[in-house]
């Protein structure tokens, strides 16, 4: 066991203090970038009335990065955000979806089904205002399969 | 009697010449003696030594690649200081600002063109001049660190690259900001899979720096511009200083050991034919007539000659190549419709084939490995002998070619197979995810070529020839990935043969 002096200790002290007091800086200009506050605007889409969207709907809106489709069973939103790299994807002729950066397919319900994307296309939250207004969230991702139901 | 008043006329009348004088502190260089004293005291001049070694300034060893990158940083600095005049860093002004660069500023879209080419010329030249220190062994030690420290240059370069083609807003740089951070934040890939992400978000962390948001906007391109014009550049000035303090503190350009002199013979060379001795015609050593006793030159002339020639070479080429081709502009970012194939610049075409198997993979992991093997190089193959000979050799030389062959021909086998038959995911399309970040063609040639390499260790006993296996396989690998990034690929990724192939729609 090495044997520490009084002088050694406080030498060792004194510089383990300098050290400490820039990593302390550090972080702390580290924490500065992160936000805390995200500044943009609300995803929020205001889409209608149910009575806009009979079952066979399939709408695309530009801008709002989402597709809305309505069956039988009710009516649900998909992002057009493609789980690969965040490019927009865009419809297929045999009703899947496509992406125009690495070739990401998708099938109807947003399984993938070629290419590199690893997850599925995110499924959005639909919500009917006291108004009777619908209103989807780009950001509000509710899991596979969720519709909003009718009556 | 002298007066103040005196004195003072006097000191005026001389002022131009004192203060002249006081700039210089010397008279003219006529002299050896005074150059080389120039050189040593002036602070612009003394990044070179005083006297250089004859073999430096071979056109055929270092081919000026170093130099030449310097020059393209310079136009770089210059012509981006210039742009800056009229840039707005706002999602509103940018791709405005950039058009007016372009069309209304004052030979501004010679400045631009300028930017753009000296930027690709750096980019080029930075990936050879590490070839060429490569091949010839110049990583071999005291300049281990210095090898590192140029690693460290090149991703600062490509960095630069990066954040530079962001800045005009324009359909390319706002898909390639999206693109750029969905790889920045793809260890999700890894943590989704691993059902880590809530406790454990390296990729969410990323983004959030990044962005400074949730989506691409006024934030983000803030930082990238900050990025682009102060953050990387004080970091590659400031290592930049370092790599040009190591050149000179580990014994400057480094050069086979057939160039060193026997400490005997220094001064002398041996004859070629008869020379005259005191009493006799003798063979013998024949004192070397213009060179220094350890077979330098000074640096004045000698090799500011060469510096000034590789340095106007550089800016005709990139002025030829301004004034001939304009720098592109697509039209303004559209954030509800990427481009169709969106493709980044040339350089990094070859990463984004990598990408389109797997982000995390792609563009993540194997660009980190094949960069941290760099670094190491140095470290894991300590064989000597063999500093500054071209491919160490006959037998390097056929490991090189046999490597060429092997990594281009494995690359190219791979892809057909990818491009007829798919992947994973067509085959079996509820594979779990983790499966297919870990197998895919990526991961795939790594592993190939990580195994020749360590074939040609075993087959030549030699940890050199295998380091000249890998290099030359990830080489050769990401330069036929750029070019069918480039050339091939159209339309959601797609495979074809031309552009002229390409649906119209």
């Amino acid at each position: 066991m090495v044997k520490l002096t009084r002088r050694d200790f406080w030498g060792t002290f004194g510089i383990g203090s300098f050290w400490a007091a820039v990593a302390t800086a550090v972080l702390g200009m580290i924490k500065l970038p992160k936000p805390s506050v995200m500044p943009e605007a609300s995803s929020r889409l205001k889409l209608g009335p149910p009575e806009d969207f009979p079952p066979g709907t399939a709408r695309a809106y530009e801008g709002s990065n989402l597709f809305i489709f309505s069956d039988s069973g009710g009516i649900y939103a998909i992002s057009a955000v493609c789980t690969h790299l965040g490019c927009i994807v865009s419809r297929t002729d045999g009703a899947g979806f496509e992406c125009p950066c690495h070739g990401s397919r998708f099938d109807a319900t947003g399984r993938p089904t070629a290419g590199p994307a690893p997850r599925g296309l995110e499924w959005l939250e639909i919500r009917q205002a006291p108004n009777g207004f619908l209103y989807a969230d780009a950001t509000a991702t509710v899991a596979k399969g969720t519709k909003w139901r009718r009556g | 009697m002298p007066t103040a008043f005196g004195d003072f006329r006097n000191n005026l009348k001389q002022l131009p010449r004192s203060l002249w004088r006081s700039v210089r502190r010397r008279g003219k260089a006529t002299s050896d003696r005074a150059r080389a004293q120039a050189v040593f005291s002036n602070l612009f001049l003394h990044v070179h030594s005083v006297r250089v070694h004859r073999h430096s300034l071979k056109p055929g060893y270092t081919m000026g690649l170093g130099l030449l990158t310097v020059a393209f940083l310079a136009i770089l600095t210059v012509t981006g200081v210039l742009l800056m005049v009229y840039y707005k860093p706002t999602p509103e002004l940018a791709y405005a600002s950039v058009k007016d660069i372009h069309f209304v500023v004052p030979s501004g879209r010679l400045i631009r063109n300028l930017h753009r080419w000296a930027a690709h010329g750096m980019v080029i030249m930075v990936f050879l001049h590490m070839a060429r220190v490569f091949y010839t062994a110049s990583y071999r030690p005291p300049r281990e660190f210095n090898w590192f420290v140029g690693i460290l240059l090149l991703a600062l370069t490509l960095a630069l690259s990066f954040t530079g083609y962001l800045l005009p807003w324009d359909q390319l740089a706002y898909w390639a900001i999206t693109i750029g951070v969905n790889i920045a934040s793809s260890p999700r890939e890894l943590t989704d899979g691993l059902g880590l992400t809530p406790y454990f978000d390296p990729g969410g962390l990323m983004k959030g720096l990044l962005l400074g948001a949730n989506a691409v906007g006024t934030e983000a391109l803030i930082r990238f511009h900050l990025l682009h014009v102060m953050v990387l550049p004080l970091l590659l000035f400031g290592l930049l200083g370092v790599h040009f303090w190591r050149i000179r503190k580990d014994g400057g350009l480094s050069r086979p050991a057939s160039e060193e002199l026997a400490p005997d013979q220094q001064a002398f060379a041996q004859g070629s034919s008869k020379t005259y001795g005191l009493m006799a015609i003798v063979r013998g050593t024949s004192p070397a007539v213009g060179r220094g006793p350890q077979n330098t030159v000074n640096a004045w002339p000698s090799l500011f000659i060469v510096e000034m020639a590789v340095l106007m070479m550089g800016t005709a080429l990139t002025l030829a190549l301004s004034l001939w081709l304009d720098a592109p502009l697509k039209e303004a970012a559209n954030p509800a419709v990427p481009e169709n194939p969106a493709k980044a610049p040339w350089y990094f075409l070859g990463l984004q084939e990598l990408v389109s198997y797997s982000a995390f993979m792609g563009g993540i992991a194997v660009p980190t490995i094949a960069l941290l093997g760099l670094i190491l190089i140095p470290y894991l193959d300590r064989e000597g002998g063999d500093v500054g000979v071209w491919f160490s050799g006959r037998r390097g030389r056929r490991v090189a070619a046999w490597s060429l062959l092997f990594s281009s021909l494995s690359v190219v086998a791979v892809l057909a197979f990818l491009i007829r038959y798919g992947w994973l995911r067509q085959w079996f399309p509820d594979i779990p995810q983790l499966v297919i970040t870990f197998v895919n063609p990526g991961t795939l040639f790594t592993l190939l070529f990580v195994l020749w390499s360590l074939w040609i260790m075993r087959r030549f006993n030699s940890t050199r020839l295998a380091a000249i296996a890998l290099f030359t396989c990830f080489l050769v690998g990401y330069t036929v990935l750029t070019y069918v990034g480039t050339v091939h690929r159209g339309p959601n990724w797609g495979f074809y043969w031309s552009q002229a192939d390409w649906p119209v729609h």
